[in-house]
């Protein structure tokens, strides 16, 4: 779009011509100033912008002083910002005025001005920080992230404060033009990963970009994997740690959730209240969620395989009991297990779609007396209620949801993958998905680090993997962050920090290992 | 940025070592020295490791050059050589591969499903294979690096519960005779571990630790160690229980070993399919190096080839039609002795020797083995077929006794107490010749069950077995047996029924034998005694009673006795 132009009336008419059927945008064109006023429009949302008469908005009491002043002191304040107002910004072209204006700021045009004035307003109407709904911890902090992505920068840059983190604004999507804000430590973050994001992040043509879902699937190379690449997180806090740690943290405009990227299936099983608390008890708790991927993944083909194959592994009055309860029940094993799984999964289903209330009464109508009828009723055996029981409280204990997905997904595989080869398909299912996870890398870092593969700088830090170590102990920072920057702990660390502060973050200074 | 140049560390090369070497020697090792006594073996064992820890140094230092190898032998020896060279590599590979893919298929098809045909059980391994040739050196080595760890230390539990599982070593003195066949045991245990193209890893170490020749030498010597080692001492245990003969009898001894292994309390009966699933992961990594060899060995034989080597749909068809032929040789034409068979001669005597000396790179190229891993994957699931057999459709006897009535053998199966256990009604029985034994428990007034099948050949009485009900008779939860001294005295009788008792899997090793005239026992009052329990009852009597015990042996010791008076008569 073309330059602004000195003259009001042409401006007026490009805008006009611009949101046509366009209700909700605002065009109130008015006179400021004495003796000699200035013809002046004002394009706004109408719900992004505060009422214009009120004293307490920027633009209200911009639009005050304007109109006790001359044509050259109006002239004047506008070009020199004589009044001072921060949120005041200067736009050049039409494109940028449009911008502006979509995104919830009021623009101020004058006659006889060749640009406009970006003034910063409330903005849309949006949800406030509220409290984290599924990243609940016990101790930790409780805020989690907003729609606005300013408000979700300023909660990063609330708990980091240096200028070392940088926060880069783009925009995505050819219509929905959202912005979408890079967050990152400048001497922390792998340079070629920060180059790759932005360049994957500028080559994306896409016509909207509604959630930080849609980015996810669209960065990084496309693969058949079910395993996130990226994790999404709601939690400020831990989205500043991921930063500290050199990752990257992508957030979206309208988008609750932030993208930590890259990820390794280690972080994904860590919550943010793993460092808040004793070693030994975010050990245990650790080894408590790997279980879960067991039971999550495995439990129903193991009963599988162990009943229908492999019975000399149970004591024989177990193998006796579960043979006199199945006598009956008209389904094959993996027939039972397969219809209750398939039950609980509409459950599941059903739960979330419904409101409150109706949604957790079908939790325990389905759970109990839907399970507890067709126990009675001879249609299952009570063992397979017990092991799809099991493997829901496993699936529900991995802490990110994508990642209990992708485990829900794959059980499936190993359910028909011991039906019908027993332990010979246990021992495969769980080969081919361990070659898988050790096939996958998010963003170059492969997937099972800690536990496999070394860095570049030989530091491959075990003491945050399964078990973590004393708070003390944990000098180094992860795989993440870029070779020379991985101490986090001491008076090395201290001297660092301290440069940083002094230099603006334009020189780092690097320890190598 | 990290592995995109698919080089690993040497932390990953020495997982990756013990990972392919323990699963292939468990199985490999008691085939071939099954006629060496322990004491030779262990001594072979000793040999055998020192010539490995000697390799492990030259192997360092090759590995740590960097250099790729097969230019080294272009520039050494000529393009024909190399080209020679290649060919004989694909050969051995193609050969490897086969062999480990039919050993994965027969432990699956001895152990664990029966009833499955090799053809589909020998497609799982393929699938892990394809995958993990796909994949390439990277995901093999991490894959290693992640299980290595695990199994490892399952490995050294589960050994030492088969250790402290030897009640009686039989004639000390013959155990632990050295035999003349000391170094060529010595041989063959060196063979087995170093016949796995470790030297083709030279170029494919990361560049921060090439030229590190101590480190590389100190890794590769843990990993082969730790792959040599374990199984050599389950070797050993193994041998101690089962005797020489008795290590013959059995397809899989180390397997069979296992099963006298359980937890205390009874919780995890039985770990030989437990340690089974661990030989399956190292053996399905085995099978991902061999077939990762084999692809990038006859990658860079084709591309030797003028003219056609520039073309990579022909390369692709060569590697199918390889792929295509070690399917074939795995399923088709192989049981797992004549794989081994084949093995040793072709390994240990032809071209382990050749391949020591000679050095191959082998060359990494992605090509569609994701979709042919698919393909396998899919083909097993549509031509395996469901073979679970429900537990509700199974008749688990706890206890058996095997006696002589005049002329007649006569096997009685002590069932326990539950309804619809027994299989049939009286019509069924009538027809399948059993009789059906009650005895009433005083004051109680409950009903035991006794079934007795009777006939003049061993082969008569398992046919009536086998008709008798339309349910799976499971043997694996017989605890005990009560065994006619008369048997002993029938030569062939007392054959037959070692012969069912060694081969049968479903009979663990700590399956406990009582003389039937010396104890006094009967299988009626054990049932009578115990409410319907005999099984538990008898091996309560066995554990908590020093006389019954001194006068048991268990299937173990029973089946070393008889290979050693067999072994005294014969000599």
């Amino acid at each position: 779009m073309e330059e602004i132009s000195r003259r009001l009336a042409e401006n007026e008419q490009v805008i006009r011509s611009l949101c046509r059927g366009c209700d909700d945008i605002i065009l109130r064109p008015m006179n400021l100033g004495f003796p000699t006023p200035v013809s002046c429009l004002a394009v706004y949302i109408e719900s992004a912008v505060s009422n214009m008469m009120l004293r307490e908005s920027v633009l209200g009491q911009l639009l005050s002083h304007l109109w006790e002043m001359d044509a050259k002191g109006i002239s004047q304040a506008v070009e020199e910002n004589g009044l001072g107002i921060s949120d005041l910004k200067e736009l050049s072209t039409m494109k940028e005025a449009m911008a502006a204006m979509l995104a919830g700021n009021a623009v101020l045009f004058l006659d006889g001005y060749g640009k406009a004035l970006k003034i910063g307003s409330k903005g849309y109407p949006g949800m406030g920080v509220g409290e984290a709904q599924s990243e609940k911890v016990l101790r930790g902090s409780r805020e989690a992230f907003c729609d606005s992505v300013k408000t979700n920068t300023a909660l990063i840059r609330k708990r980091i404060r240096t200028t070392g983190l940088k926060v880069e604004e783009n925009f995505l999507g050819t219509r929905s033009n959202t912005v979408v804000a890079l967050v990152y430590m400048e001497d922390l973050v792998r340079p070629k990963l920060l180059n790759q994001i932005k360049e994957e992040i500028t080559a994306l043509s896409v016509d909207s970009v509604m959630d930080s879902g849609i980015l996810e699937q669209l960065t990084g190379r496309f693969s058949w994997s079910p395993f996130p690449k990226c994790q999404a997180t709601e939690r400020p806090d831990r989205a500043a740690a991921a930063v500290l740690e050199g990752r990257i943290a992508l957030i979206s405009d309208n988008s609750p959730s932030a993208l930590l990227l890259p990820t390794t299936l280690n972080s994904l099983m860590q919550t943010g209240d793993d460092y808040y608390g004793n070693f030994e008890i975010a050990s245990l708790l650790r080894c408590i969620r790997f279980a879960a991927i067991f039971l999550a993944f495995s439990l129903p083909g193991l009963y599988l395989a162990v009943t229908g194959f492999h019975p000399q592994l149970l004591p024989t009055p177990l193998a006796l009991s579960l043979a006199q309860a199945r006598q009956g029940v008209p389904f094959p094993g993996i027939g039972e297990v397969l219809f209750l799984e398939f039950s609980f999964e509409l459950l599941r289903e059903a739960g979330l779609r419904m409101p409150g209330p109706i949604g957790n009464t079908i939790g325990i109508v389905g759970g109990l007396i839907i399970g507890q009828a067709a126990v009675s009723a001879n249609l299952l055996s009570p063992v397979v209620v017990i092991v799809n029981a099991l493997t829901a409280l496993g699936s529900f204990s991995i802490p990110n949801e994508e990642l209990s997905e992708a485990f829900r997904l794959l059980k499936y595989g190993m359910i028909f993958l011991c039906g019908f080869f027993g332990m010979y398909g246990f021992a495969f299912g769980w080969l081919f998905l361990l070659i898988h996870l050790c096939t996958l890398k998010s963003f170059g870092i492969p997937y099972m680090m800690p536990f496999a593969a070394t860095t570049e700088d030989g530091i491959t830090p075990v003491t945050d993997g399964i078990l973590r170590a004393p708070a003390a102990k944990m000098n180094h920072r992860p795989v993440y962050t870029r070779p020379g920057a991985r101490i986090r702990m001491g008076q090395e660390n201290q001297k660092d920090g301290e440069d940083q502060q002094q230099k603006g973050g334009e020189k780092s200074v690097f320890r190598k290992s | 940025m990290f592995s995109e140049n698919h080089k690993i560390s040497l932390r990953q090369l020495k997982y990756m070592v013990f990972m392919d070497i323990m699963g292939v020697l468990c199985i490999l090792l008691p085939v071939y020295l099954q006629k060496a006594t322990v004491g030779t073996m262990a001594v072979s064992l000793l040999a055998g490791f020192l010539a490995w820890q000697l390799l492990a140094g030259f192997l360092a230092r090759r590995i740590s050059r960097g250099k790729p190898l097969l230019e080294e032998i272009h520039k050494t020896a000529g393009s024909l050589a190399a080209f020679l060279v290649l060919a004989a590599a694909v050969v051995y590979l193609a050969a490897q591969s086969a062999v480990f893919l039919n050993l994965c298929g027969e432990l699956a098809g001895t152990y664990l499903l029966p009833e499955t045909p090799l053809p589909v059980l020998v497609l799982l391994p393929l699938a892990a294979g394809l995958l993990l040739a796909r994949g390439g050196l990277e995901v093999r080595a991490r894959t290693s690096e992640v299980l290595g760890p695990v199994i490892l230390v399952l490995f050294l539990i589960m050994g030492a519960g088969a250790a402290f599982g030897i009640r009686n070593l039989g004639e000390t003195e013959a155990v632990f005779r050295l035999q003349d066949q000391v170094f060529s045991g010595g041989y063959i245990i060196f063979a087995c571990a170093g016949g796995f193209f470790l030297p083709a890893l030279a170029g494919h170490i990361k560049e921060e630790e090439q030229g590190q020749e101590k480190k590389a030498a100190r890794y590769l010597r843990t990993g082969g160690a730790l792959g040599m080692l374990l199984p050599g001492v389950l070797l050993l245990i193994t041998a101690l229980s089962f005797g020489n003969g008795g290590l013959g009898r059995m397809d899989f001894p180390a397997v069979r070993v296992m099963s006298s292994v359980s937890l205390p309390g009874g919780f995890l009966k039985r770990w030989d399919v437990v340690f089974l699933v661990l030989l399956l992961l190292s053996m399905g990594l085995a099978c991902g190096s061999a077939l990762w060899n084999l692809k990038g060995a006859s990658a860079a034989l084709w591309e030797m080839i003028p003219r056609a080597g520039r073309n990579e749909k022909g390369c692709l068809a060569f590697q199918g039609l390889l792929a295509l032929l070690v399917y074939a040789a795995a399923a088709g034409f192989l049981n797992a002795q004549t794989a081994m068979c084949y093995y040793k001669a072709l390994n240990l005597q032809i071209l382990t020797p050749v391949f020591l000396l000679i050095l191959l790179l082998l060359y990494f190229r992605q090509r569609k083995m994701g979709f042919m891993a698919a393909a396998a994957l899919a083909a097993v699931l549509l031509l395996g077929g469901c073979a679970a057999r429900e537990l509700e459709e199974r008749l688990f006897p706890t206890a058996l006794q095997i006696s002589l009535s005049g002329e007649e053998v006569q096997i009685l199966y002590a069932w326990n107490e539950g309804a619809g256990l027994y299989g049939q009604g009286d019509e069924g029985r009538e027809d399948s010749g059993a009789e059906t034994q009650e005895s009433q428990e005083g004051g109680q007034g409950k009903e035991s069950q006794l079934t007795v099948f009777g006939g003049e050949t061993l082969g008569e009485v398992f046919e009536k077995v086998e008709n008798y009900s339309e349910r799976y008779m499971d043997y694996s939860h017989v605890k005990a047996v009560i065994l006619d001294e008369k048997i002993q005295e029938n030569r062939e009788l007392k054959e037959e029924l070692l012969e069912w008792l060694a081969k049968d899997p479903a009979f663990s090793a700590n399956l406990i034998l009582f003389p039937m005239e010396e104890s006094g026992l009967s299988l009626e009052k054990a049932q009578e005694r115990s409410s319907g329990q005999a099984g538990q009852y008898l091996e309560n009597l066995y554990e908590n009673n020093d006389a019954y015990r001194r006068q048991a042996v268990t299937l173990g010791d029973w089946i070393r006795e008889q290979a050693e008076i067999e072994k005294g008569v014969v000599e």
